[in-house]
């Protein structure tokens, strides 16, 4: 489980956060959903102690992060993190290198599902296949926790269906994932929890099925209740 | 698999390690052997006479590498071969001063290592430094002398600071000469300083009563207006030997009178100053009974001492003073005896007939034994030793490379100086 | 342990190419010159000879051939100064390439399962290693270039000269390649702190940023003055107190508390305040 507690961030005079705590449960994937700006980002870095917050404090399985945590949770952000001049490979040889919960087998089943060749190199992907090996570096680490920032955002069409039907796959099977997304109709039907932020504020956390199940809305009838009363 | 891996980490550590290993067991035979070992060859005499004295000079090999280096019966020891931490040593040849840092570690601590500014004897180790506490806005230094007396057996010092009484707009303070009987310092300072704008050095003895850690008298040997005088000028020199802890309680002092003169005048351009020696007289100050008189030289020498410049040389012990100056080929050295203040005794040496064929001379007086060394730059060094009371060459020797194949003829050696270790 | 040699050989790789370069590039100038300069000293030698003169003559009129026409000419620095110029350039890009370029590779490194100070650690060896190799090639190289210089200048012509007189013939040669042990790990170990120091610094600045080079600034000259410290006090209060080993022991104590200073800073600043 992870737990935010009240954490607060301030760029400058700016708060980009202002008091944010929610939960993410084991086997869950849980959304945070905002506008863009808002500080869904800085959320995810937070959680991954990439950047300081000024308040508050993050707990990961009830325990603050250290440097063995990398190993059970990862981030992937909204764009690839390894250097333009590598190749598919180096960068999965990279991985391989230093993390232990890297899965060589399930790295080669991705490269095939998405269809990659692995001799490209990182500066020569299109977007779609850029977002892709992004996927493919975080997902192949046996991990419990996975973040994704903004997963959809700026690729094709076809990508897009080939990173959602990821979520469906075993690849995610009962992994915790966080997911930021400022429009969620792609994975709307998988989210188990989403979090409503606006302002540096959460607006709203709720449990998708409950409120289906209870209230007979979706997600995106509360989002019009939320943002637009 | 770890190699190819890292291989490029490794090369690196390996060409690293290789080369600079490489450069520093070079390096430490090059340094090693990048200096000839030199010999005191003996040409005549026992060469046990310079057991314990140590030769001192520099040494050029081209125009590239000089070095200062200092030669006794057993070693050759330049100062470029030194370790680093032995090249942070104050002074090189090391001196009676520096010797005393080894001994006195804590009373050495910030202290000038000038033997002149030191004395010894069996109870007290006093020293006297000139220190530049300040500036004056004009730029002048501000002196004042830093004392500290150890008392040897008690292991504790007397330290305290005074100003030089009765100066100011001082230019140079120098310590000539520190001298300590029972609970009182004498100390000799030349203090240079304008005087109806002309730069006069005085030299002075300060009395210090150690107790009460002040100045309790002030003398001043020559009056200073002596050489303010626009006319006529007049010169102090002072000497003792400036390089050792003297223990006798005679000043030699040297003053020389002249008078300016005009020359190549005419019309159409002024002429030069030129300076015209008339008299020299040297002086001799007892520090126990404060008084001070004028030795008597007779006619046939005065004459030669005062057309003498550059190798006239003074020194002077308990009993007696010592005057050497150098007559066509002849070293004459003269003694006197302090009691009558007349020469009793006068030794001549024949330079020519010993070899010595310099433009100039290394000459120290040494308990009353005189040697030379011929200061000119060459291959090889002359020296000789005389004794001063009757006129005998103890020894006569040379100072040369020890395998004089190795080195061209770029090779020179320069000696100025004599020392005793004590 | 494992991961600060792995990451060590990263960070070499990554500038491996334009360090090939660089070497390769004071090879080819340095030798260039050397041709260059013994050609044109023979050209002139031949040009008197057909003259009528003596070699005796000609040698009192022109001068022996010394290496030091090449070392104090730019063709022998100028290679030099650049590769100096560009790994100062680099000690403050090996950090800044992580966090600008095309993609932020910083995310990666810090989400290492490693310490982060690995990663200062790593980038201050590989700098450390590339100074290393650079100082101890250049050795080589001159070692090589006097052996073309003879190729071409016949022995009566040429000034006979070892490694260390042609060090010691220039000024800042000697400063990179003192004679003994003790100087070069004084003259380095200063250099290695100061670039200690320089990833302190840099580090505050991407803690902090704006604020951060404040800080950097003010850590930097904190301890540059804990560093000279000892000299300070002896040359003021203390009036030469210190004999010259206490005042060397006591610099090497000072220099250790600056380097210990800048780890634990910088340890903390990557773990707490750095921001990607």
């Amino acid at each position: 489980m992870i737990e935010v507690k009240d954490i607060t961030k301030r760029f400058g005079r700016k708060k980009i956060l202002n008091g944010v705590s929610f939960t993410a449960n084991k086997g869950e994937i849980t959304c945070l959903i905002g506008i863009n700006g808002v500080g869904k980002t800085t959320i995810l870095n937070a959680i991954m102690n990439l950047t300081p917050i000024n308040r508050g404090e993050i707990l990961i399985d009830g325990e603050k992060i250290r440097k063995e945590s990398y190993e059970r949770i990862t981030f992937i952000p909204d764009a690839i993190t390894m250097l333009p001049s590598m190749k598919i490979s180096d960068a999965m040889q990279f991985m391989a290198d230093f993390y232990q919960s890297w899965n060589q087998k399930r790295a080669d089943e991705m490269i095939e599902f998405f269809k990659l060749d692995k001799n490209d190199r990182l500066s020569t992907l299109s977007k779609g296949n850029s977002a892709k090996v992004n996927m493919l570096l975080g997902l192949a680490l046996d991990v419990d926790y996975l973040l994704m920032d903004e997963p959809f955002s700026g690729i094709d069409i076809f990508s897009r269906e080939q990173i959602a039907d990821v979520f469906t796959s075993h690849l995610v099977e009962n992994r915790s994932v966080i997911i930021t997304t400022h429009e969620i109709s792609d994975i709307e039907h998988l989210i188990d929890k989403a979090v409503l932020l606006n302002d540096g504020v959460v607006l709203r956390e709720f449990n998708a099925e409950e409120v289906r199940e209870n209230e007979g809305k979706s997600i995106i009838d509360v989002m019009r209740e939320v943002y637009q009363p | 698999m770890v190699l190819k891996r890292f291989w490029k980490l490794i090369i690196l550590l390996i060409v690293i390690i290789t080369i600079l290993v490489t450069y520093f067991v070079h390096t430490a035979l090059v340094i090693a052997s990048q200096f000839p070992e030199l010999e005191i060859k003996t040409i005549r005499g026992d060469e046990t006479i310079l057991k314990n004295m140590t030769i001192s000079g520099d040494y050029y090999e081209g125009d590239q590498y000089s070095s200062a280096l200092m030669v006794s019966l057993d070693n050759t020891t330049y100062y470029e071969e030194l370790s680093y931490f032995e090249k942070r040593d104050p002074r090189f040849p090391p001196n009676e001063a520096t010797e005393l840092k080894d001994k006195y570690r804590n009373f050495m601590r910030g202290k000038i290592y000038q033997s002149s500014s030191y004395f010894e004897n069996d109870d007290y180790l006093a020293y006297v430094g000139a220190e530049v506490s300040d500036w004056t806005p004009n730029f002048l230094p501000t002196y004042h002398l830093e004392v500290d007396v150890l008392n040897k057996e008690s292991n504790t010092s007397t330290s305290f600071q005074t100003i030089l009484p009765g100066m100011d707009e001082i230019q140079y303070v120098d310590v000539l000469e520190v001298h300590m009987d029972k609970k009182e310092l004498k100390v000799i300072v030349n203090v240079n300083y304008y005087l109806n704008d002309q730069y006069v050095n005085d030299i002075k003895v300060y009395t210090m009563d150690i107790s009460s850690e002040k100045i309790v008298g002030d003398q001043t040997l020559f009056d200073p207006l002596e050489q303010s005088d626009k006319d006529k000028w007049s010169n102090l020199t002072f000497l003792n030997d400036l390089s050792a802890i003297d223990s006798t309680d005679n000043l030699l002092l040297q003053k020389d009178i002249g008078q300016y003169k005009e020359v190549n005048h005419s019309d159409d351009y002024e002429g030069e100053i030129s300076t015209e020696l008339m008299e020299r007289k040297f002086y001799v100050y007892d520090l126990k009974t404060n008084q001070q008189q004028e030795l008597l030289i007779p006619e046939n020498h005065y004459d030669k001492l005062l057309s003498n410049e550059i190798h006239l040389d003074g020194s002077v012990s308990d009993t007696h003073a010592y005057i050497t100056y150098e007559d066509g080929n002849n070293l004459v050295v003269l003694s006197f005896n302090l009691d009558n203040l007349e020469i009793d005794t006068q030794q001549t040496f024949d330079l020519k007939e010993l070899g010595m064929e310099a433009e100039d001379y290394g000459i120290n007086l040494i308990d009353d034994k005189l040697y030379v060394l011929d200061n000119d730059m060459q291959k090889s060094t002359k020296i000789f030793v005389g004794d001063i009371t009757n006129g005998e060459v103890l020894y006569q020797g040379e100072i040369v490379l020890e395998n004089d194949e190795d080195k061209s003829g770029d090779v020179s050696l320069q000696f100025y100086t004599i020392t005793k270790n004590e | 342990m494992k991961n600060y040699l792995k990451l060590t050989n990263f960070e070499l790789s990554r500038f491996f190419k334009l360090y090939v370069v660089l070497i390769g590039l004071t090879l080819v100038m340095q030798t260039v010159g050397i041709i260059w300069m013994s050609n044109t000293y023979m050209g002139s030698v031949e040009g008197l000879l057909l003259e009528g003169n003596t070699a005796e003559l000609i040698k009192m009129n022109l001068g022996t051939f010394s290496f030091s026409t090449l070392t104090t000419s730019l063709l022998f620095s100028g290679p030099i100064i650049i590769c100096i110029a560009s790994l100062l350039i680099y000690v403050f890009l090996i950090w800044y390439r992580d966090w600008f370029g095309k993609n932020t590779f910083v995310y990666r490194l810090f989400m290492l399962p490693t310490a982060r100070m690995n990663l200062f650690f790593a980038k201050a060896t590989s700098i450390f290693l590339m100074v290393l190799g650079l100082v101890s090639l250049q050795l080589v190289f001159i070692l090589i270039e006097s052996q073309i210089a003879k190729l071409i200048v016949p022995t009566t012509y040429m000034e006979s000269q070892n490694l260390n007189q042609i060090i010691n013939g220039f000024d800042y040669m000697r400063v990179l390649y003192p004679t003994t042990l003790i100087e070069f790990l004084i003259n380095y170990g200063i250099g290695f702190m100061a670039v200690f120091v320089i990833f302190t610094g840099i580090l505050f600045e991407r803690s902090f940023r704006l604020k951060g080079i404040l800080f950097g600034i003010l850590f930097a000259g904190i301890s540059l003055f804990v560093f000279i410290s000892p000299i300070l006090l002896q040359v003021t209060i203390l009036e030469g107190f210190f004999y010259p080993v206490e005042l060397f022991i006591l610099m090497v104590i000072t220099g250790l508390i600056v380097i210990a200073g800048s780890v634990w800073i910088s340890n903390y600043l990557l773990n707490k305040k750095i921001r990607v």
